[in-house]
C-alpha cells in the first residue's frame, strides 16, 4: 500500500471566544474541527461535503498550514506540517495549490493575468524568464482561455473566466495536490459544466490529487471518486462517491441526499431544525438533536469515525441498515 | 399575437375556467438602450405556482421587480401590458401600487439579512404591512405577528418578536421574510430565489414552509429559480427565460423532462445532477443587453440555427401542451 | 512567437491608454486645470528669460506705479517690478508646494506601512505620535515649526512637509490594514513569497494609488499654507519674490495701488483653482467605480 500523500491523526480545531463583559468568565470553545481523521492517497480525488459550520474551510486551511491544529498531527507525506523548515516550506507551497472561493479577491486588482500567471513560475525558478511567456500561453490555453486575455486585470474578467485563471494559476507551479473551495458556486450552469469538465479533464490527464470543497452533492459526484461528509467539524461518512450516494450509512448523510433538489424525486424536508452552533456542543453525537433515528445511546456517546467495510468508514452508532 | 394564444391555451387546460390572477402581454422594459425584457407573455391562474427560470442576465427578477412596481418610469420603460385581477399595472398610480405591494402582492427577496432593516426588530418589520394595510391596533399587531412567526416555523415566537435580524440564523431571517410577505395573505407571491443563500436541508425546509403557506392561502406563487431541479420539484408551470425572452413555457414535468427549445436543451444537458456522467455546455456567451442580435436571441449559441433564425424572431408556438418559440420544433 | 509578442506589447500600450489616459482626457474641467497649470509650470521654469527685471531690484523712483510700457503689472512699494516678481513667485510656489508633498509622503507612507504591517506595539506608538501631529490644524503646526526652525524657503518646506505627515501616515496605516486582509495577500503567502516581495509587489501597488491622487490635492494645500505663513510674515524672508509675501506688503496700499495685492492674489487663486480641478479630475479618473467602459 502506498503512502498516503496527506495524513491527518485525530485533528482538532479549537477557537478560543471570549466574552464580552467584564467578568472574567472562562471563554466559550469552537471546535470548528473534532477527531478528524483522513488519509488521502496519491491521484485521489476527494470532495469535503457539508453545510455551514461543518468546518471543511477550516480542514482546508490546516491542510494548507495557513493554521495550526490545536491537536493531533497534519502530515505531508511523513513530515508533520507544523515542522517543515523554510527549504520544506518552499517546496510544499510548490506542490499544493490552492483555489479560492474569491477568484477574483486572490488574485491582485492590479496585475495584469500575464503576471498572475508569471508569478509562481519566476518564484518557483521553473524555467528560464524569456520562456515565460510561452508558458502563460499554454497555460491559458490548458484552461480554454484565448491568449488575449494575458493583459487585462482581474477586474475586466467574468465570473467564469477568473475562476479558470485561477485554476491556470494553480496549475503554474506544477504541482502534485490542488484543492479547491466552492470553485463553482454562483456560476451559471453553462460556465460551470465548463469548469468542471476543466477540472475533471485535468485530473484524468495527470492525475493530480484533488481536494474539493462543495456544499453540492451533484458536483461531488461529478468531480471526486471519493467523498467525505462533515458535520460540525467531524467527518461522518467517507468512501467511494458512487456507494455512498448509492447507499449512505449515516442519517445526516441520508438527509442530504434527500434534500438535494432532484428531477425525480417530489420536494421533502428531511431534517428538522436548524444547524446547531458549533459553540459548546453537548455531549454525546453532534447529530442527535436533529437525527430522526436517535437513541438513548447516542446522547452519551460521542461515535468516533470507524470502519464500516473495506472502504467506507462511518461515524455513527446505528448506521443505517440498507439502502431506501 | 402571442397572448392570446396564450391565453387561450391557458383556458383550454383548466376545466373551470377562471379568470387568471395574473397576465403579462407583450411586456417590454428598456433601460437606456438595453431592452432587458423583450415580449414577455404569460398568465397565471389562482392558486398556481410558475417557476421563471434561467440564468443570470436572463431578466427573471427584472420581470419579478417589474410586477411588484419596484421599476417604474423615469428609470425603465415599460411597454404591453399586466393586468393584476384586471388592474392595469403598468399605468397605475404609485399610490395605488403602494396599496398592492406587501398587501395583495407579496415579495420574497433573495438575501434576507440585506433585506431586512437592521435597526428595527423583527416583530416590527413583520408588523408593518399590518399597520399601512390592515390597519391594525397595536396589541392585534403583535398578536398576528407572533401568530405568523408561529405558521413560518419559528420556535418561541414570542419571546423572538424583539429579536434583532442579526440575532437570528440564514434561516430563520428567511422565515421571517416569508412572514412579512404573507402577513396580509396575499393572492400572489413572488419569491425571488429564495433559497440561493442557504443550506440544502435548510432549503428544502424553508421550500416546503412556502409551498404549505401558499397553498394554505389559496394564493398564486412566482418561483425565480436558477436549479432547474428545484423548479421541477415545487413549480406547477416553468417559463424558461433566455436574454429578457420566454422561450419555453408549461407544465413543469414537460418542460423539465423533455424539453423542446433547444435553450431548455442545452441546459438540461449541462446541469449537474446526481449520477451526471458527462455535462455538455452550451457554446458562447449570453451577448451583452446592449447588443441582442436580430432575429432569434438564442441563435447565435444554437446548434440547430438556421437563415431565417437570424433574421425573424419566432412567434411562441403551441406544441405538446406548452409554448415554445423556435423555428424548428421537433 | 515575435508576433505574439509584438501583439502583447500593442495592446500593453492601448490598456495603458484605455486604463489611465482616456479616463483622466474625459473629464474636461480636469484636462482644462491642468492647461493651467501647465502654463504656471512653464512660467516658472521659463522665469529668467521671461521676467523683464530682476524681481529684486529696486527702483524708487518708479515705486507705486500702475500697469505701463516699462512694468506690465506695475510696481510696488520699493519699486520692484510685479511681473518679474510673479514669475519668480510662481517658481517659489510650485518647488515649495511639490517639494513638501514629496516629502510629507515619503515619511507619511513609511510611518504607516510600518505601522500598519506590523501591528502590536509599534502601530500603537506610532499612531500616537501621528494622534498628535493630527491634532493641530496645519497652519498651526506649520507656524510652531518654524517658530522653532526659524524663516526661510527651506525651513517653510520642512515646517509643512512636517505637518502633512500626519495625514499621509494615517492614510496609508487605513490602506494598508484593508489591504492585508485580502485574499490575494494569503494566496501569496501560500506560494511562497517572502515577505518583503509581498509587500513590494503586493501591498505598496495597491495603496499608492489614492495616497498618490491625495498627493496631487496637498499641493494646493501646500501652496495656499505656504503663502499665508508667508503672508503672516513667518515664512519666506523678504525680498524673496512670493504670493503671499506680496500680498502682505500690499495691504498698506490696497486704496491707493490695489494691484501690489490684488495680481499676486489672483495669481494664487487661478492656480489653486486648477489644481483642485485636476485633483477632483485625478481622483475620479482612478476611482474603480467610474473606471468601466461605457
Amino acid at each position: 500500500m502506498q503512502e498516503p500523500i496527506f495524513s491527518l491523526l485525530d485533528v482538532e480545531r479549537t477557537y478560543e471566544l471570549r466574552r464580552p463583559g467584564w467578568l472574567n468568565r472562562a471563554p466559550r470553545q469552537l471546535k470548528a474541527l473534532d477527531g478528524v481523521r483522513l488519509d488521502l492517497q496519491r491521484g485521489d480525488t476527494l470532495a469535503l461535503v457539508g453545510e455551514s459550520g461543518s468546518g471543511k474551510s477550516t480542514l482546508i486551511r490546516l491542510m494548507l498550514g495557513l493554521e495550526p491544529a490545536s491537536d493531533g498531527r497534519v502530515l505531508y507525506g511523513q513530515r508533520d506540517l507544523a515542522q517543515l523548515d523554510a527549504e520544506e516550506k518552499k517546496r510544499f507551497a510548490r506542490e499544493v495549490a490552492f483555489i479560492y472561493q474569491n477568484a477574483r479577491g486572490s488574485m491582485n486588482p492590479r496585475m495584469r493575468i500575464e503576471d498572475i500567471l508569471a508569478e509562481p513560475i519566476r518564484l518557483h525558478r521553473l524555467c528560464a524568464d524569456s520562456a515565460i511567456p510561452e508558458r502563460v500561453a499554454a497555460l491559458l490555453d490548458r484552461v480554454g482561455l484565448p491568449a488575449g486575455l494575458r493583459p487585462r486585470f482581474p477586474s475586466e474578467l467574468s465570473g467564469g473566466q477568473i475562476r479558470r485563471v485561477a485554476i491556470a494559476r494553480a496549475l503554474a507551479a506544477e504541482p502534485q495536490v490542488i484543492m479547491a473551495d466552492e470553485s463553482v458556486a454562483g456560476l451559471d450552469v453553462s460556465v460551470q459544466a465548463q469548469v468542471l469538465n476543466l477540472l475533471r479533464d485535468l485530473c484524468r490527464e495527470s492525475g493530480i490529487t484533488l481536494v474539493f470543497i462543495t456544499h453540492d452533492l451533484g458536483v461531488a459526484s461529478y468531480l471526486c471518486e471519493k467523498i467525505a461528509v462533515l458535520y460540525l467539524g467531524r467527518i461522518v461518512e467517507q468512501g467511494p462517491t458512487e456507494a455512498i450516494l448509492n447507499t449512505p450509512r449515516h442519517p445526516y448523510t441520508r438527509a442530504l441526499l434527500q434534500a438535494f433538489p432532484r428531477f425525480d424525486m417530489p420536494l421533502k424536508a428531511s431534517l428538522s431544525g436548524e444547524i446547531p452552533s458549533p459553540v459548546d456542543l453537548p455531549k454525546g453525537c453532534r447529530f442527535a438533536g436533529r437525527c430522526p433515528e436517535a437513541q438513548a445511546a447516542c446522547r452519551e456517546t460521542d461515535p468516533a469515525l470507524t470502519m464500516f467495510d473495506a472502504e467506507r468508514q462511518v461515524a455513527c452508532l446505528f448506521p443505517v441498515a440498507s439502502a431506501q | 399575437m402571442d397572448c392570446a394564444v396564450a391565453m387561450n391555451l391557458e383556458a383550454a387546460a383548466m376545466p373551470e375556467s377562471q379568470e387568471p390572477l395574473l397576465e403579462v402581454c407583450n411586456l417590454s422594459l428598456r433601460r437606456g438602450q438595453a431592452v432587458v425584457l423583450d415580449g414577455v407573455s404569460l398568465a397565471l391562474q389562482p392558486g398556481e405556482t410558475l417557476g421563471l427560470i434561467g440564468e443570470s442576465g436572463a431578466g427573471k427578477s427584472t420581470l419579478a421587480l417589474a410586477l411588484i412596481g419596484l421599476l417604474r418610469a423615469p428609470e425603465v420603460r415599460l411597454a404591453g401590458s399586466m393586468r393584476f385581477r384586471g388592474t392595469e399595472l403598468t399605468r397605475l398610480r404609485e399610490a395605488d401600487y403602494r396599496r398592492l405591494r406587501g398587501n395583495k402582492i407579496g415579495l420574497i427577496f433573495q438575501d434576507a439579512t440585506a433585506a431586512l432593516n437592521p435597526c428595527f426588530t423583527v416583530g416590527e418589520q413583520i408588523a408593518e404591512p399590518l399597520k399601512r394595510h390592515l390597519g391594525l391596533s397595536k396589541w392585534d399587531r403583535r398578536e398576528r405577528a407572533a401568530e405568523l412567526m408561529h405558521s413560518v416555523g419559528i420556535p418561541e415566537p414570542r419571546l423572538r418578536l424583539d429579536a434583532y435580524p442579526h440575532e437570528l440564523s440564514g434561516g430563520m431571517q428567511q422565515r421571517v421574510m416569508i412572514a412579512i410577505a404573507l402577513a396580509c395573505n396575499p393572492e400572489l407571491l413572488l419569491a425571488d430565489e429564495p433559497t440561493s443563500a442557504l443550506d440544502v436541508t435548510i432549503q428544502a425546509q424553508i421550500m416546503e414552509l412556502i409551498l404549505d403557506r401558499v397553498r394554505a392561502l389559496n394564493s398564486s406563487a412566482i418561483f425565480v429559480l436558477h436549479d432547474l431541479a428545484l423548479g421541477a420539484q415545487v413549480c406547477d408551470r416553468i417559463a424558461v427565460m433566455y436574454a429578457g425572452q420566454i422561450v419555453e413555457e408549461g407544465p413543469s414535468e414537460r418542460v423539465l423532462t423533455s424539453p423542446l427549445h433547444p435553450y431548455t436543451r442545452g441546459l438540461k444537458s449541462c446541469v449537474v445532477e446526481l449520477g451526471s456522467r458527462t455535462l455538455v455546455p452550451i457554446p458562447g456567451q449570453v451577448p451583452p443587453l446592449n447588443a441582442m442580435p436580430a432575429g432569434c436571441r438564442f441563435a447565435p449559441r444554437c446548434p440547430k440555427a438556421k437563415a431565417i433564425c437570424g433574421e425573424q424572431r419566432p412567434l411562441a408556438e403551441t406544441r405538446d401542451g406548452r409554448q415554445v418559440a423556435c423555428w424548428f420544433i421537433d | 512567437m515575435t508576433e505574439a509578442l509584438n501583439v502583447t506589447a500593442l495592446t500593453r500600450e492601448s490598456q495603458w491608454k484605455r486604463r489611465f489616459l482616456q479616463p483622466m482626457l474625459r473629464q474636461r474641467s480636469a484636462m482644462v486645470g491642468l492647461a493651467i497649470i501647465a502654463l504656471y509650470i512653464l512660467a516658472a521654469v521659463f522665469a529668467p528669460w521671461l521676467a523683464t527685471h530682476d524681481p529684486t531690484a529696486q527702483d524708487l523712483m518708479a515705486s507705486l506705479q500702475g500697469p505701463s510700457a516699462a512694468h506690465w503689472l506695475g510696481t510696488d512699494s520699493y519699486g520692484q517690478d510685479l511681473y518679474s516678481r510673479l514669475l519668480y513667485g510662481a517658481q517659489l510656489a510650485l518647488i515649495i508646494g511639490f517639494a513638501s508633498v514629496a516629502i510629507g509622503l515619503v515619511v507619511g507612507v513609511a510611518i504607516g506601512l510600518a505601522a500598519g504591517l506590523m501591528g502590536g506595539r509599534t502601530e500603537w506608538v506610532l499612531m500616537r505620535i501621528v494622534d498628535g501631529l493630527l491634532a493641530f490644524p496645519e497652519l498651526i503646526l506649520a507656524m510652531a515649526f518654524m517658530a522653532v526652525l526659524g524663516l526661510g524657503t527651506e525651513n517653510v518646506v520642512y515646517a509643512l512637509a512636517l505637518s502633512f505627515v500626519g495625514p499621509f501616515a494615517r492614510m496609508t496605516r487605513g490602506d494598508v490594514l484593508q489591504v492585508k486582509n485580502q485574499p490575494y495577500i494569503e494566496a501569496a503567502r501560500l506560494m511562497g513569497l517572502t515577505t518583503a516581495a509581498i509587500i513590494w509587489r503586493h501591498v505598496l501597488p495597491n495603496v499608492v494609488s489614492p495616497i498618490l491622487v491625495q498627493a496631487g490635492m496637498r499641493v494646493s494645500i501646500a501652496i495656499l499654507l505656504e503663502s499665508g505663513l508667508s503672508f503672516l510674515g513667518i515664512g519666506v524672508v523678504p525680498p524673496t519674490p512670493d504670493w503671499g509675501l506680496m500680498i502682505a506688503e500690499g495691504r498698506a496700499f490696497i486704496t491707493m495701488a490695489p494691484w501690489i495685492s490684488g495680481v499676486p492674489g489672483v495669481a494664487l487663486a487661478i492656480l489653486l483653482v486648477a489644481l483642485n480641478l485636476l485633483g477632483d479630475g485625478l481622483r475620479d479618473a482612478f476611482d474603480p467605480t467610474t473606471q468601466k467602459d461605457a
